[in-house]
């Protein structure tokens, strides 16, 4: 589209323009669409069909029941809940052990997760950008909350907490305890709130799984044990938390990541009142413990 | 498969007597269940000889789950425990009864009646003033052999009229079930969209590429792939709803499920529960003194008489058996029919 420059003597009128990929089924799926960027260049959007939608729809499915994702079972198990909202495909030992319902703004800034969704689709939402999701939980003894009491990115913010706190009222406090005493250290430390990519070279399945995570509760422990006049050693560890992620695929990224956004996206009028392909909430719960 | 008249009179004692006095008279009287198959098979399998009892049969098995969601309401009132025992027995026996022929919607069935006896068992092992053992021994029962790969195995063979889900069933695991699962999967997918044949088999079509590279990581490690894909269609399920009950879907195609295992999840709720009880010898209410990091006072109170019996493989033990008990006492610890 093209903007003539505005007349002068002319009140100004702010005009509201909603543009996205239309996925109608009747446009011919070879057919481009043009379109003028704001800089006067052009470029041409890509039309899906059902048959489009079908085709990628086909190789999520296949990733979702382990042909794509085979080594992945976190990832896979939770892309079913994706596809289909229902755990009941999910495999035994990965459902989830609760649901919540949450009102969700893609247009509002104070909704957590607005900023991280690449389009609003995925969900039926109204015309003001509001949709009530669905919020899965997995409670700390849950095989995801077991994988993600294992990341790195936890154990990184402990180590710092311990080396800049724990450490030092180690060196201050407990000379004048005597050998054999012990405690927990300190009765419980919140680290964060913090949001971070959840990573681990050795392990993808955990970066597949839930990628960048909004962590709301982080507290650890350590259990000190003076073993002699001038040895304290850490012999008990726990740590324990929460976090909540949006299972939302981004548009832009590479396959098969993109693949599943369209399948967010739908085709026809959208993906509004389709049953597959739906955005939702996790919320996790992680409780790792080391005895003294 | 009993004949026709027979399944008649059982549907008929069913509907009369009402479960408990089934299994006591009809019943026993008739040495098994008739084998329920899918509306599926009978459809498209079942030879036209078979059909008339087939049907019959799965009459009957839709008569049962009225029943069941009957006796359901009993369940979900929460009346007092004293009668637990009794009802759970009934769904157990049931399950027995109804899976000693194991066909496909007799293991639905027979899964069902699981779910509902998992409430009144749930109840007697929160009980602090009942012994464990009498929960205990229920759950126990729970652990039914047809949950086992093989018995699903079978079923899924004769259900699809071919030996999909490979010859040896003895040695058959969950792995393997997934497996063809997801091979029949992509054959059906590739039945669809002949174009996926082609980018699996040959050069990909433009935006194919992929393909070959999903469908090679599964369709190598099977002989059978060639049988799989001349049954593709059997690997097309109707849609899931997660609101929908087994009565509501009895007509539908739903064999995945069998493949993922009909096992009801609270069962592992409740032998964490009872792992706890056992542990700790009761069920602890007073929080800590000082501050904590748990969701409440409750969960709180359950870590720290757990402490004492954590490892660090069953530390998170008292998270589900808190979850469990809570819910136990809230009444909100239900069938999964009656969660949704």
């Amino acid at each position: 589209m093209t903007f003539n420059q505005f007349p002068s003597d002319v009140d100004a009128t702010v005009y509201e323009l909603r543009i996205g990929r239309d996925k109608n089924g009747a446009i011919d799926p070879a057919t481009l669409m043009p379109a003028t960027l704001p800089d006067g260049s052009t470029a041409s959007v890509d039309c899906r069909d059902a048959n489009d939608y079908a085709q990628k729809f086909s190789w999520i499915f296949a990733g979702a029941f382990g042909a794509g994702l085979v080594g992945y079972p976190h990832a896979a198990n939770l892309l079913r809940l994706f596809i289909y909202s229902n755990p009941a495909l999910m495999d035994d030992g990965y459902l989830p052990d609760g649901i919540n319902a949450f009102p969700f703004s893609c247009l509002n800034c104070s909704s957590y997760f607005n900023d991280w969704l690449s389009h609003n689709a995925g969900a039926s939402f109204d015309l003001a950008g509001n949709v009530t999701l669905t919020e899965w939980i997995f409670n700390a003894d849950n095989t995801y909350g077991q994988m993600a009491a294992e990341a790195s990115q936890m154990r990184q913010r402990e180590k710092d907490y311990f080396d800049d706190n724990i450490a030092t009222d180690l060196l201050i406090q407990w000379g004048s305890q005597p050998a054999g005493y012990s405690a927990w250290l300190p009765d419980w430390y919140q680290i964060g709130p913090w949001v971070d990519n959840l990573t681990d070279p050795n392990n993808g399945d955990l970066y597949f799984t839930f990628g960048e995570v909004r962590v709301l509760d982080h507290q650890v422990q350590y259990h000190a044990n003076k073993t002699g006049p001038s040895t304290v050693i850490i012999d008990g560890y726990r740590s324990k938390g929460v976090f909540i992620d949006l299972y939302d695929f981004s548009i832009l990224a590479t396959s098969p990541g993109n693949w599943a956004a369209e399948c967010q996206l739908g085709y026809g009028n959208g993906n509004k009142g389709a049953s597959t392909c739906r955005i939702f909430r996790d919320r996790v719960y992680w409780d790792k413990y080391s005895p003294p | 498969m009993k004949e026709n008249d027979s399944i008649s009179k059982l549907a008929a004692s069913l509907k009369e007597e009402g479960i408990a006095e089934f299994l006591a008279g009809a019943g026993k009287e008739f040495s098994g269940a008739p084998r329920i198959d899918s509306r599926w098979h009978i459809d498209t399998v079942c030879q036209p000889s078979a059909r008339t009892a087939a049907l019959e049969a799965r009459h009957f098995g839709k008569d049962a789950i009225d029943q069941i969601d009957k006796f359901a309401e009993d369940v979900r009132a929460y009346y007092p425990p004293t009668d637990s025992v009794r009802r759970c027995q009934i769904l157990l026996d049931l399950a027995d009864w109804i899976a000693s022929e194991t066909g496909y919607g007799n293991l639905f069935i027979a899964a069902r009646c699981h779910d509902l006896a998992a409430v009144e068992i749930g109840r007697l092992i929160a009980d602090a003033g009942l012994p464990l053992g009498t929960g205990q021994g229920l759950l126990e029962r729970s652990n039914a052999a047809w949950y086992a790969p093989e018995v699903r195995a079978a079923v899924l063979n004769r259900e699809a009229g071919a030996v999909l889900f490979r010859a040896h069933l003895a040695l058959i695991t969950q792995q393997d079930l997934d497996a063809v699962w997801k091979l029949g999967v992509l054959c059906e997918l590739e039945e669809q969209n002949p174009q996926l044949k082609i980018a699996r088999q040959g050069i990909p079509p433009k935006g194919l590429e992929p393909w070959k590279d999903i469908s090679a990581s599964i369709s190598t490690s099977f002989k059978s792939h060639a049988e799989i894909e001349r049954n593709a269609a059997f690997f097309r399920d109707d849609p899931y709803n997660a609101g929908n009950t087994l009565s509501e879907t009895w007509e539908l195609k739903h064999h995945m499920r069998l493949v993922v295992g009909l096992r009801p999840r609270s069962f592992h709720d409740l032998a964490a529960l009872a792992a706890f009880r056992k542990a700790v010898g009761y069920f602890p209410e007073r929080a800590p003194r000082g501050g904590h990091p748990f969701g409440s006072e409750g969960e709180a109170a359950f870590d720290e008489a757990w402490r004492p019996h954590a490892t660090p493989a069953n530390h998170t033990t008292y998270v589900r058996a808190w979850a469990t008990y809570s819910q136990i006492q809230n009444r909100q610890f239900l069938d999964t029919e009656s969660r949704r």
